[in-house]
């Protein structure tokens, strides 16, 4: 399924909908009497932030139906972004309550009640440290799979502990049915986590592949083929990629995802290109011919238009050309004739990927390859230095312009520069599509 | 979806989520 505008427009209503629900439930008939309006906003606030934090569980699912439309990417982000929305709630909660009111310290007071004061003090302890994890995780030098290990139980006693502190106030849910519903949220979110940690692995290790072939390409990078084990394997979209498990059961937390580089056509094997970024990919090349191994997917929504009619133009940095040697190698296996401009900055001509197959595809395809070098050989004649809008307005002539998507992946500097380059230049949104490498 | 407009929707999110709590909360109180 492809992104579309209007779908992701219904999933943001319900999504604030839904974050603004506990709070219209609160306000519901029978009601104490109000309190002061910084009081009842800050009690809002409170609210709110913890459905945000409730509804964190629903975007780090893997829903399919939802990530069709929106892209797992996307919502990975979205869920970034979210994240630090509810902290910055709850953190207003406490804050303004306090100033409104110096009496809500004593929640905070040990002398006043122990076990309040030290579960709330842990609680705000638990978002800083949720906060501060995830977005210098790589400056702490913690690993992913410690990273997704804290993340997870902070998050349960982030929830956990908002909702016996609701329960405990009990200011706004004196009647059963307002205390069912933050029950069910709460067991709503809980399952969430269940079905992506216990039964989306327990499906995944029902389906195992091995690893039948391993080559090293240039750039410290390798192509793991995996053929399925007793089964008929995965259909994906090119473009799309899975969270890959490598010698591990499928209940371990080492998963990482990574674009498929191989031909959607191929149905006896997928491959993976990985280049040797982090602590898990250095590791790629030294995996064993016969490795078991699982693959969670196809997710992702940066794929190209069934109709071959459309053109596309990819403007890729680096490693980011790996979903697009699935587009470009499924375009041939289809004998597609679309219009193709590939625009890929690489750093010298030695560290290049897939740089000869690309040269043959422009032979078979209907391929223009604008190959950007940073460091050129002596003798070089095409462009030079990295990806600019110079170049961009050189290539992307108003012949290409019209009536093609846009398919931008690579670093994120590169991409900081391109999306809005393709929006000046008058490129409807719903036809970039773009795909950061950093979506954990 | 480009990655610009998924903050820039978070963040529209977050203040028409702060203005609906401050409009309900001013509901209650007058």
């Amino acid at each position: 399924m492809k992104f579309s505008l209007k779908q992701a427009a219904v999933w943001i209503t319900l999504y604030v909908i839904f974050a603004a629900a506990p709070i219209v439930v609160a306000y519901l008939s029978p009601v104490p009497n109000a309190r002061s309006f910084w009081v009842e906003f800050a009690v809002g606030l409170g609210f709110v932030g913890l459905a945000i934090m409730g509804f964190q569980f629903v975007l780090t699912g893997r829903f399919k139906n939802i990530a069709a439309s929106l892209g797992l990417d996307s919502m990975l982000q979205f869920h970034r972004q979210a994240g630090q929305i509810a902290f910055f709630f709850i953190l207003g909660h406490v804050f303004i309550l306090m100033l409104a009111n110096p009496n809500y310290l004593a929640f905070l007071d040990p002398h006043a009640n122990l076990p309040r004061a030290l579960a709330l003090s842990a609680v705000l302890g638990a978002l800083v440290l949720i906060l501060v994890t995830t977005v210098w995780r790589q400056s702490f030098g913690l690993s992913y799979e410690w990273w997704r290990v804290i993340h997870g139980v902070l998050a349960l006693f982030i929830v956990f502990i908002g909702l016996v502190h609701i329960l405990q106030v009990g200011f706004y849910i004196s009647v059963w049915w307002k205390q069912a519903f933050w029950l069910i949220m709460t067991v709503g979110a809980l399952f969430l986590l269940i079905n992506t940690r216990i039964i989306n692995p327990l499906r995944m290790y029902r389906r195992p592949y091995r690893i039948s072939q391993i080559r090293e390409e240039r750039d410290e990078a390798w192509t793991l083929s995996l053929e399925p084990v007793g089964h008929h394997g995965i259909r994906f979209t090119p473009g799309q990629f899975a969270w890959l498990t490598l010698d591990k059961s499928p209940f371990s937390l080492r998963q990482h995802p990574f674009s498929f580089s191989s031909s959607a056509e191929n149905n006896e094997c997928v491959e993976f290109t990985i280049k040797a970024l982090g602590d898990f990919t250095k590791t790629v090349g030294a995996t064993k011919i016969g490795t078991r191994a699982y693959i969670e997917g196809p997710y992702g929504a940066f794929t190209p238009d069934p109709d071959p009619a459309v053109g596309c133009v990819f403007i890729v940095g680096g490693v980011g050309i790996t979903p697009i040697m699935s587009m470009l190698r499924t375009f041939r296996d289809r004998s597609e004739s679309r219009n193709l401009c590939l625009i890929y900055g690489t750093l010298s001509l030695e560290t290049t990927l897939f740089l000869d197959e690309i040269r043959d595809l422009e032979r078979t395809l209907n391929l223009k390859f604008v190959h950007v070098l940073e460091n050129p050989p002596v003798g070089w004649n095409g462009e030079r230095g990295l990806i600019s809008k110079d170049i961009l307005n050189r290539h992307l002539s108003e012949h290409y312009i019209r009536d093609n998507e846009y398919f931008v992946c690579g670093p994120e500097t590169m991409m900081d520069m391109v999306e809005p380059y393709l929006r000046c230049r008058g490129i409807p949104l719903k036809y970039i599509l773009s795909e950061r490498f950093k979506i954990v | 979806m480009l990655h610009i407009y998924i903050r820039r929707i978070a963040i529209g999110v977050g203040f028409l989520l702060v203005i609906i709590v401050a409009l309900l909360a001013w509901s209650r109180v007058a």
